[in-house]
């Protein structure tokens, strides 16, 4: 039997995925992806429209932490065999992530073995951000992404650091959506870059639950902000929350 | 180029998100579809219980509710029928979205149409379930069969204002053990679709 390009013939009661062709569960994966994000975003509005901005964003950054960081990270790389924790294993998870490369019109370049460019073109969520001239949401997206891509990385390698070159907002559709250096830095001080616009780096400074990261002062090493967040975390669990 | 069956291989840089998925085998796009699924579940279960352990159960009942039903479940209906070339508003209609849902589609699921108007849904394996009953979670599980049944009449009406979902067996259920332990469990759910004429 012949390979189905669509579900507009009869019902089957024992349909298999293996009964579709590959373009439309290639499809498939990208729309699921993209309701994946878009979930984020009705979320987001739903808790604006009930509490505040600044609630949605605390909200959104706590649920981000659990989600992006355990489910979204390991998920994709598990179903593809990407085991590597190198420059390189970072730019394929990138590529099939449902959060990035699933969605998004993005290049990868390895440069060398310790030394990549991940350049995302087209992001929908900014440019819907855009369209609506709803900074919140932009900020609120962008500033989980300035947290979440440097800590998966580090994660992957203690020496590895993911540090954005171009971050939003833009002055026009035509540039890219943000660009970031990924590469092995054992002297690297911190995740982040001290050029980070405003919105990042209140972020940054909110969710590592530290006042370094500051233009003149080098931000402390992750290892020692991932030993807080893990103090924390015994701390809350003590006390019953 | 031949198809790769997973990610082990050299970075492409060629791979980008309108040809990403080409460049893997069939296998390897099916397993990649349901763990973005399994994704999407997380993130349910993850906002329910991030919103559980700040507002409540009440709170976090009635914020699954406004958003999973009011607001998400009309688009990803739209977008999966689009997708798919679903057309008709009738019973069959309906069970062709069922089968490809998130949800319904990482579960075990039997589908039988007795007439144009009339269907029984059985859901012998529910993954939510399954994580609930290993976890004694018997607060939460009664929490998500009770959006999912919302969501479940909820899409229905997508389709057609007739339409109606009835439950015909929700757990929990009774799970019995044997000299080699655990016995093949009961059904998860069952539900009649109905087409009112």
């Amino acid at each position: 039997m012949s390979e189905m390009k669509d579900y507009s013939g009869p019902f089957k009661p024992d349909l298999k995925w293996e009964d579709f062709s590959k373009d439309i569960l290639g499809e498939y994966v990208r729309e699921v992806s993209k309701i994946y994000v878009l979930m984020g975003g009705i979320w987001f509005g739903y808790l604006r429209e009930r509490f505040s901005a600044q609630r949605a964003d605390e909200l959104h950054m706590e649920l981000w932490e659990t989600l992006g960081n355990k489910h979204e990270f390991n998920r994709a790389r598990a179903a593809m065999s990407i085991c590597g924790r190198d420059v390189e294993s970072f730019l394929k998870f990138a590529q099939i992530d449902p959060g990035i490369g699933m969605i998004f019109d993005i290049d990868c370049e390895l440069k060398n073995k310790i030394h990549g460019i991940l350049t995302i073109k087209m992001c929908t969520a900014l440019s819907f951000a855009e369209r609506h001239r709803d900074t919140q949401i932009q900020e609120n997206g962008c500033g989980i992404d300035v947290w979440a891509i440097p800590k998966v990385v580090r994660s992957l390698h203690p020496d590895m650091v993911a540090i954005p070159l171009k971050l939003p907002p833009r002055r026009s559709p035509d540039e890219p959506a943000c660009i970031w250096e990924i590469k092995m830095d054992p002297t690297h001080p911190s995740i982040t870059n001290p050029e980070l616009p405003e919105y990042a780096l209140w972020r940054w400074q909110r969710l590592s639950g530290t006042g370094h990261c500051s233009h003149s002062q080098p931000a402390p090493r992750i290892t020692a902000i991932e030993k807080k967040d893990i103090t924390w975390k015994r701390c809350k669990t003590t006390e019953g929350h | 180029m031949e198809e790769m069956q997973d990610y082990r291989g050299p970075l492409r840089r060629d791979l980008h998100a309108n040809v990403s998925l080409a460049a893997f085998s069939k296998d390897a796009v099916i397993r990649m579809a349901l763990e973005t699924d399994k994704l999407l579940l997380c993130f349910g279960g993850c906002w329910n219980t991030l919103n559980r352990r700040i507002f409540g159960e009440e709170t976090a009942m009635d914020m699954d509710m406004e958003v999973w039903l009011e607001r998400a479940t009309p688009q990803i209906v739209a977008r999966l029928r689009k997708l798919f070339n679903i057309q008709g508003n009738n019973v069959s209609s309906f069970l062709k979205f069922l089968q490809i849902e998130p949800l319904f589609a990482t579960s075990v699921v039997e589908y039988t149409l007795a007439t144009d108007n009339l269907a029984t849904v059985t859901v012998h394996r529910c993954r939510a379930l399954e994580y609930f009953e290993r976890h004694g979670e018997t607060v939460l599980q009664k929490h998500a069969c009770d959006t999912h049944a919302s969501g479940f009449a909820r899409s229905a009406l997508n389709f057609h204002r007739d339409l109606k979902v009835r439950p015909l067996k929700l757990p929990p259920r009774q799970i019995t053990f044997g000299k080699a332990g655990r016995n093949q469990p009961p059904i998860a759910c069952q539900w009649e679709i109905k087409l009112a004429t």
